[in-house]
């Protein structure tokens, strides 16, 4: 007989009582949750592994302040969102600390054939990098961590229309970025001819 | 005609996403599919949408196992204290809260040994309580109940401000490790 889960309070205090594994089990089960959020502020940079590592390294030494008045999984999120932003925040800082130019959109995002899996994934990131960071955080909930609207409503704090909404838009300006020649797939070979 | 095309291809646009989430009648799915049929620049608009939509929903093969991220769990993480006793903690953690409790450490000690501090401190209390005493350092102070009382309550209100100073000190070592 499959063992009942156990609920997310219960993990919280079997992780109080010392249980390195417990927090291993509640971390787990909000892991693509998490994950999909820093995503979602930093898009596809190198730092989501560091900032990975300290949501999680922060959520553990601060499990004794959650008091259970919000779900873990709101508590989580809000944690990675802020380190994520945090790192954001210091980047756009540094970004602006030398002079830039303005980049184009990068050939490589428009593969002859986006029929490949890897070059699949690289156009529809190369997309979702230039969208708003809302929306893209609505629509990596909704994808990437397989959320309905109403998970992802009440982990952001909006209603649920608005969530809808969000992600609508997001796959609506994804698709106005995918239609530009640069990025239409086979505009390579268009090119040349 | 054209009109309603317009309308037509304004109606697939908006009810594209409720296709991909499977929330259409067989109705709509069916006007869907026949405005399709005859309309290029929404079969187009479909495909485009219809390869995002496949791009996003292979996302969730993108999740790294957790493992990687965890940090290297050893104790529990400490209790919260409550939230009351952090405030106490954390005033005597101040500039003042601390210089007073160096004060009252500092009292309590020559109060032990009766070196000259503590001895001046005595004469100077119970001379306050009106008790005379002719030599302090070599005879016993005659005192009434009522300055045995105070001088108790003196005396533990020490040893409770040495209980929290440890308290604050520990506190910190906790917030700093």
């Amino acid at each position: 007989m499959e063992m009942p889960h156990p609920h997310d309070s219960e993990l919280v205090a079997r992780t109080l009582r010392g249980d390195g594994r417990a927090f291993r089990d509640l971390v787990e089960r909000h892991h693509a949750m998490a994950y999909a959020v820093v995503r979602g502020v930093l898009g596809d940079r190198d730092e989501v592994e560091d900032v990975m590592q300290i949501v999680y390294l922060k959520a553990y030494q601060g499990l004794a302040s959650y008091r259970g008045d919000a779900r873990f999984s709101t508590w989580l999120y809000q944690i990675a969102r802020r380190e994520a932003l945090d790192v954001s925040s210091k980047r756009r800082i540094d970004a602006a600390d030398i002079d830039t130019v303005a980049i184009p959109a990068p050939a490589h995002h428009a593969p002859d054939v986006a029929t490949s899996e890897a070059s699949h994934r690289e156009w529809i990131q190369g997309a979702l990098g230039e969208i708003d960071e809302t929306y893209r955080t609505a629509i990596e909930l909704r994808y990437m961590a397989e959320k309905s609207y109403e998970e992802i409503a009440e982990l952001m704090g909006i209603p649920v229309g608005t969530a809808k909404t969000y992600v609508h838009r997001g796959k609506v300006e994804m698709k106005r970025i995918l239609s530009r020649p640069a990025w239409r797939v086979g505009s390579s070979s268009e090119r040349k001819a | 005609m054209s009109q309603h095309l317009n309308q037509n291809c304004e109606r697939f646009e908006a009810m594209m996403d409720d296709w991909f989430d499977g929330s259409l009648s067989a109705a709509e799915q069916r006007d869907l599919s026949e405005h399709r049929s005859v309309c290029a620049s929404c079969r187009e608009s479909f495909e485009l949408s219809s390869r995002i939509e496949d791009g996003l929903v292979s996302r969730q093969s993108l999740v790294p196992p957790v493992d990687s991220f965890l940090p290297a769990i050893a104790p529990a993480p400490a209790r919260a204290l409550h939230p009351r006793l952090v405030r106490v903690f954390r005033g005597l953690m101040s500039p003042a809260g601390t210089a007073a409790l160096l004060v009252m450490w500092v009292t309590m000690l020559t109060f032990h040994f009766r070196d000259p501090i503590g001895t001046w401190l005595t004469r100077f209390s119970t001379e306050r309580l009106g008790v005379v005493s002719q030599n302090i350092t070599s005879e016993l102070i005659e005192l009434s109940r009522g300055d045995v009382l105070t001088l108790s309550a003196i005396y533990v209100a020490l040893a409770l401000a040495v209980l929290a100073s440890t308290g604050a000190i520990t506190l910190r070592y906790i917030r700093n490790s």
